[in-house]
């Protein structure tokens, strides 16, 4: 993974011009909504991926990347979009720089762009997972088990897992059926093996003794070993055949007639028409479902696309559609189908002994329609028809769908045309009529009709052999897949369950100490119950507030990705999460960031002021880490406070003798540095319930604060003997007071609005020295160190031991010797 | 989708970055399958199909099983 060290965005959705510089660090973006926060995570993204998920996601219609990702005013320019980013690959210890533009998305220009830089950027586009919005936190939470099971599968790509599984069990299906096809062609030829053997069952030795006796009777050597490639007709001249041979076998003609009489028998008998009449009524029943009609046409088909429908449209034709509407819309449909599905399978099962019984009869009508002795051409073309019209029959039932082919050959099976039945009578009384051959003829016709049988069934039996060891080598391949996966799954869930405990027990240890989540995964689900204090395991939605849900979201997302990147889970954005958790909370999810992930590059948006405060005063984010966004206009885009040249817009607009926006300008900059003088200094100001505080509930008490802070710095300076230290101290605070009574600002608390006013109606020259006044008052909270010009802040310690800023040029100890002697 | 051009012959072994869960379930299963006494040229043709060629379609888990080329069993 990476970590960002810097972000240039040019023309990119809201932004016309913003750098960013992260240093690698946890970085936060804030703003109120609407003043071009989540621009910043989509330049990342596109960066990264040269994709933005909010224009692809649910809701966005017709809006792509390609038309909407440039600024408004740039939509006709696509290639001046562009974001430039600057990150560091800590595995590889190489600073790459990425630049993209909107024309060409699909190729950045990556410098270096070795194979290595380039693997690692080919794996974060693959996982896109880095940014999380609020509503795909809550989808981890509250969702059905099935939707929880696709979202983790998918943020852990485990697609590929599912998909294996469908390929084996579809191969061991195949497989399978390709084996009971072989078995029946087997039983088959074994079958007219033992009938034209004459033995009752298809045993060797009973083989064996029925050729040695037509081998005694031709004078030829009995055969007393028998294996695979024995033959019976083994000494016989080649190509001999008896006359008879050569006329009618009748011996086989009488077989082959014998086998259309049964299998006409046992289509006609009581049990066979009864199955009949049952599975008729089953699958005309069935088939009146409208549903069952689309399975056979649209099953596999709408089974791909609840896959595909990732957007607000229809993934074939594009129609707009609600996701919501229309994914539960095609499940409801494959969920019925696996349903029908099941009864198909219950009906091929029920068909099997029919259709041995149909392709019996139709073996033996093939073998009668070619003696041509004792049929005429006119049965011929009876028998051929037939044997079409069972050919069809087969097919239906087979396949089984469409269902009213299968109703069809059902309603129709045991009519057999007059011209058939009356066919094989004649047949068989021209067979009884024609004189038996002679013994040595016959014991001959015997030993050739038998092994020819013979070689069919040595044939079938092969093919089984072999299909049988397939589709036992499908199966054993199937189970230990499902065996394998199942458990290397339930570890992983145990993993992210157990991860997922502790973080959420970390952030709510002060009520939820004893927290517990199951994460239960079964057949493409995964169902997730948490503890409610102690009184059992329930949904999350149930019992526990919107916070705590929110709560939950987080410690999920970051459990999997912990499970996914380990110690490569380098960075992420966090955009907007956790607005329903509480204060409290808040700093807890601060720490735990902090603590649990002390080598993660957060970046978070965030539209409350307070919360990025609480992320400061946490220790999540530097002082300096950060970008305060205050307000937004399509032609300038966001504007922040943090990096903007405040001083020389007002500058500007007095140059223009625009002294309306000087003074807002100045207002406004004004009313939030002060807020962040009073949280980075601890500054005592008048609670406000509504939170709304002015100017002059601010920055006098912001003064009054360095002004203590100063006074305490000078005592401890002295009574560590340190004088100039003092005096330096000493005079900083001179030059504070000077500057606070230049600008008069204590004024403000009188009345804000006339000041205002006044501001307003002074000429630009009036208003010159006004502003230079509080720039110089504001600068003596900031340090001097141009690289550095952080705010100064009040060490973490309690009570407060320093006072500092970022660079560390500023570093006023307020410890006296006295109490640092007692510690 | 190639956004950066990579040819695969171009990289290296590295370190794969990214924990790969169905990679651990492929290599999980090709292991039992040696337990389950499954002949070795299968399971070293199925190894080479699922983490080598990174194929997972019919035809290709077909051919590793019963070394066909796509004829039916």
């Amino acid at each position: 993974m990476i970590l960002i060290e810097k972000i240039v965005i040019e023309e990119f959705r809201g932004i016309r011009n913003l750098s960013l510089t992260l240093n690698g660090e946890n970085f936060a973006v804030c703003g109120p909504n609407g003043t071009g926060k989540s621009g910043v995570v989509d330049a990342i993204e596109f960066a990264l991926s040269g994709k933005i998920s909010r224009l692809s996601g649910e809701g966005t219609g017709d809006i792509s990347v390609k038309d909407h990702a440039p600024h408004v005013d740039s939509r006709s320019d696509p290639e001046k979009a562009k974001v430039t980013l600057t990150i560091n690959i800590p595995s590889l210890k190489k600073q790459v720089v990425i630049e993209r533009n909107v024309k060409d998305s699909l190729a950045p220009k990556i410098t270096p762009s070795t194979p290595d830089v380039l693997e690692v950027l080919q794996q974060i586009e693959s996982h896109p997972e880095f940014v999380l919005s609020r509503r795909e936190l809550i989808a981890y939470v509250l969702t059905k088990p099935g939707d929880r099971s696709k979202d983790v599968q998918t943020l852990l790509q485990l697609d590929q897992i599912g998909n294996l599984r469908s390929t084996l069990l579809k191969i061991f299906n195949k497989c399978d059926s390709e084996r009971k096809t072989q078995e029946r062609a087997k039983k088959e030829t074994g079958s007219q093996l033992a009938l034209g053997l004459e033995i009752p069952e298809l045993k060797t030795k009973n083989l064996l003794a029925a050729v040695n006796i037509r081998r005694t009777t031709l004078g030829l050597t009995s055969i007393t070993t028998f294996t695979n490639t024995t033959s019976l007709r083994d000494g016989l001249e080649t190509g001999a055949k008896s006359t008879a041979v050569l006329s009618v076998d009748k011996v086989q003609v009488a077989a082959d007639i014998k086998t259309v009489q049964d299998s006409l028998l046992s289509l006609a008998s009581p049990e066979i028409v009864e199955e009949c009449t049952n599975l008729h009524a089953e699958i005309t029943e069935l088939n009146k479902d409208p549903v069952a009609k689309e399975y056979i046409s649209r099953g596999d088909f709408l089974r791909k696309a609840v896959q595909l429908i990732t957007e607000n449209n229809c993934p074939v034709c594009g129609t707009e559609w609600e996701i919501d509407v229309l994914r539960p819309l095609v499940e409801a449909k494959v969920e019925r189908f696996d349903e029908i599905a099941e009864l198909r399978v219950g009906f091929e099962k029920r068909l099997e002994p029919i259709i041995d019984i149909l392709e019996s009869l139709d073996s033996g009508l093939k073998k009668l329609g070619k003696c041509t002795k004792v049929v005429s051409s006119e049965q011929v073309i009876h028998f051929s028809e037939y044997r079409k019209s069972l050919a069809s029959k087969i097919k239906s039932l087979r396949d089984v769908v469409p269902f009213s082919d299968a109703i069809n050959s059902l309603c129709s099976l045991v009519a057999v045309p007059s011209g058939v039945s009356a066919g094989v009578e004649i047949a068989e009384k021209i067979v009884g009529a024609i004189p038996d051959s002679s013994q040595k003829d016959a014991a001959r016709d015997y030993l050739v009709r038998c092994h020819e049988r013979l070689k069919a069934h040595r044939k079938t039996s092969r093919e089984a052999k072999k299909a049988e060891t397939c589709t036992n080598l499908a199966k054993t391949v199937y189970e230990t897949y499902v065996k394998e996966s199942t458990s290397e799954l339930d570890s992983v869930y145990q993993d992210v369950q157990e991860e997922f405990s502790e973080f959420y027990r970390f952030i709510n240890k002060d009520d939820e100490s004893g927290f517990t989540a199951r994460l239960i995964p079964s057949m493409g689900k995964l169902g997730f119950n948490v503890d409610f204090y102690g009184r059992g395991h329930f949904p999350p939605g149930a019992y526990h507030s919107e916070g705590h849900q929110d709560g939950m979201g987080l410690c999920l997302y970051l459990a999997l990705m912990k499970k996914l990147h380990d110690n490569n889970f380098t960075f992420a954005i966090l955009d907007d999460v956790l607005m329903s958790v509480d204060t409290k909370h808040r700093r807890e999810v601060c720490k735990l960031l902090e603590k649990k992930f002390p080598d993660t590059q957060f970046v978070l948006t965030t539209h409350d002021a307070t919360w990025l405060r609480h992320m400061r005063s946490a220790g999540l984010i530097g002082h300096s880490s950060c970008t305060h966004f205050d307000n937004w206009t399509p032609e300038q885009g966001p504007t922040e406070w943090h990096n903007r040249d405040v001083w020389g817009e007002i500058s500007s607009a007095l140059g223009q003798s625009d002294v309306l926006s000087a003074s807002a300008a100045l207002r406004n900059y004004l009313e939030y540095i002060s807020q962040e003088i009073c949280d980075n200094l601890g500054a005592p100001v008048r609670f406000r319930g509504d939170g709304q505080h002015s100017l002059g509930d601010t920055l006098p008490p912001a003064v009054g604060q360095l002004r203590n802070i100063f006074s305490k710095g000078e005592k401890a300076a002295n009574s560590w003997g340190k004088i100039a230290e003092a005096e330096a101290i000493r005079e900083r605070d001179k030059e504070l007071a000077g500057a606070f009574r230049v600008s008069e600002a204590d004024q403000w608390q009188v009345n804000s609005a006339i000041h205002y006013n006044e501001w307003a109606n002074l000429t630009s020259a009036d208003f010159a020295p006004v502003a230079e006044a509080f720039h110089n008052l504001i600068q003596k909270f900031f340090c001097e160190e141009p690289k550095c010009a952080g705010l100064l802040y009040l060490a973490k310690t309690s009570p407060p031991d320093a006072l500092r800023c970022t660079c560390g040029a500023v570093n006023i100890n307020l410890k006296k010797l006295s109490a640092a002697k007692k510690v | 989708m190639i956004t950066y051009f990579l040819k695969l012959d171009e990289m290296n072994d590295s370190e794969n970055l990214i924990t790969n869960v169905p990679k651990q379930v492929f290599d999980r299963f090709v292991d039992a399958l040696v337990k389950e006494d499954v002949p070795a040229d299968v399971v070293g043709r199925l190894k080479k199909t699922l983490n080598e060629q990174k194929d997972i379609s019919e035809a290709a888990i077909r051919r590793s099983l019963f070394a066909e080329d796509n004829t039916e069993v």
